[in-house]
């Protein structure tokens, strides 16, 4: 009897430990399964925005190439063009009446005009010109630009210590080169002040 | 085991304060559970009185089992997700009540015995609609921090409990019949499972606390 019911005992606690034995690899296994499937998930996430990253550095590179090729094509052909069409009228004959020299000079003056602001353009469509002469210049430039409409009074400062941003960081002049043009075709106001904080 | 059964009181006390806290944020899955707790607390106490009142308290164990797959059953037949689980699901219910109905039928006696025959089976069905849970868990493409999923805690629970029960609930009837002493002392088993089934409830339902909707 005593034996028959230690048998007993025995195989139910057994059979018991045995169940929640399987019981406990079961959920490791979907515990280890979840982590592995989190793991990947992860590093999906991770591929997705890598790529996403390339897409937009190669879109920036294409709009960078295709500006640059603007800037150069207004630099090497219309400006030439238009400097030998100065030319050409500083050689203009001075035996002519009053009013055709009077014409002639408001041309001149209409060609120089055309010329400095296609430069001016081509140096703000230059990107690698504007890494190579940094963020700070960049932006006189534009100002300059605006200045030189005599539409606008401007002032630039700089507060705290100067230093040079990594070239494609120095890209950020796009950014107020589209608040110019802004500026130049929306705004009312009359003057644009430009205020750096330059923290490290 | 007076000891014992205080824990096992206080933890049901606790689950019940925890899901009454929770309230407003419990979903719809989890709605069963507000009758389930409550029942769990008046079967127990109906066990217990049983003994200073001497009346059968078979019945009423009996009764709670049927009810309380039937509540477990609607707990997962709201978390889900594929048709075809659900009606995996409505068919394991239909085949419970017809074993049931014949088991009752062939011998009547049984309502009124320590025999928990309908347990094991309702245990089954139970342990099967953890392991469907757990599948859909891995098959599932959104990903989710699991540990933070009420589910995952109330699924562990019913595992452990339903699988750890069965041998013990089995061979109840004959324990108690043949070895009563020996019965007395394999209840530790289900006293203990127990104590981690609804120390596993208390974990999900201070994550539904914590966790607005997850579904």
């Amino acid at each position: 009897m005593h034996f028959e019911s230690e048998e007993i005992i025995l195989t139910i606690v057994i059979g018991t430990v045995l169940v929640l034995f399987f019981v406990v690899v079961i959920l490791f296994l979907y515990l280890l399964f979840q982590k592995k499937k989190q793991k990947y998930s992860g590093e999906k996430k991770l591929m997705h925005s890598q790529f996403q990253q390339a897409l937009l550095q190669t879109q920036i590179e294409i709009q960078e190439q295709t500006l640059k090729t603007i800037s150069e094509e207004i630099h090497d052909n219309i400006g030439q063009v238009l400097s030998l069409a100065k030319l050409h009228l500083n050689t203009f004959p001075g035996s002519i009446d009053e009013a055709t020299q009077i014409k002639v000079d408001e041309t001149k003056q209409l060609v120089g005009k055309a010329i400095n602001d296609l430069r001016d353009l081509s140096r703000s469509l230059h990107g690698e010109k504007i890494s190579e002469i940094g963020l700070q210049q960049a932006i006189e430039n534009e100002l300059r630009i605006l200045q030189n409409t005599k539409q606008f009074e401007t002032s630039f400062s700089i507060t705290g210590t100067k230093y040079r941003l990594d070239p494609q960081k120095e890209m950020v002049l796009r950014v107020c080169s589209c608040i110019s043009s802004w500026v130049w075709s929306n705004s009312c106001s009359k003057s644009v002040f430009i205020c750096i904080l330059s923290f490290r | 085991m007076i000891l014992l059964k205080k824990v096992y009181y206080l933890l049901i006390l606790i689950n019940i304060i925890v899901l009454a806290i929770g309230y407003k944020k419990i979903t719809k899955p989890f709605t069963p559970f507000l009758i389930l707790l409550p029942l769990v607390f008046i079967t127990q106490l109906a066990g217990d009185f049983s003994k200073v009142y001497h009346f059968n308290k078979y019945p009423a164990y009996h009764i709670y089992i049927a009810i309380e797959l039937l509540l477990l059953s609607a707990y997962y037949y709201r978390l889900f997700r594929s048709r075809k689980n659900k009606i995996l699901l409505a068919a394991c219910l239909l085949l419970f009540v017809v074993f049931l109905l014949g088991h009752y039928y062939r011998n009547p006696a049984a309502f009124f015995e320590a025999g928990f025959f309908d347990f094991v089976v309702a245990s089954v069905v139970i342990i099967i609609c953890t392991i469907i849970y757990f599948i859909e868990e891995i098959n599932m493409e959104k990903e989710e921090i699991f540990y933070q999923n009420p589910s995952f805690w109330i699924n562990i629970g019913n595992l452990f409990f339903y699988t750890g029960c069965l041998f013990v609930m089995g061979f109840n009837l004959y324990l108690e019949s043949h070895y009563p002493s020996l019965s007395e002392k394999l209840i530790y088993i289900n006293y203990s499972l127990n104590l981690l089934l609804y120390l596993l409830y208390i974990k999900a339902f201070v994550c539904i606390l914590k966790v607005k909707k997850l579904y």
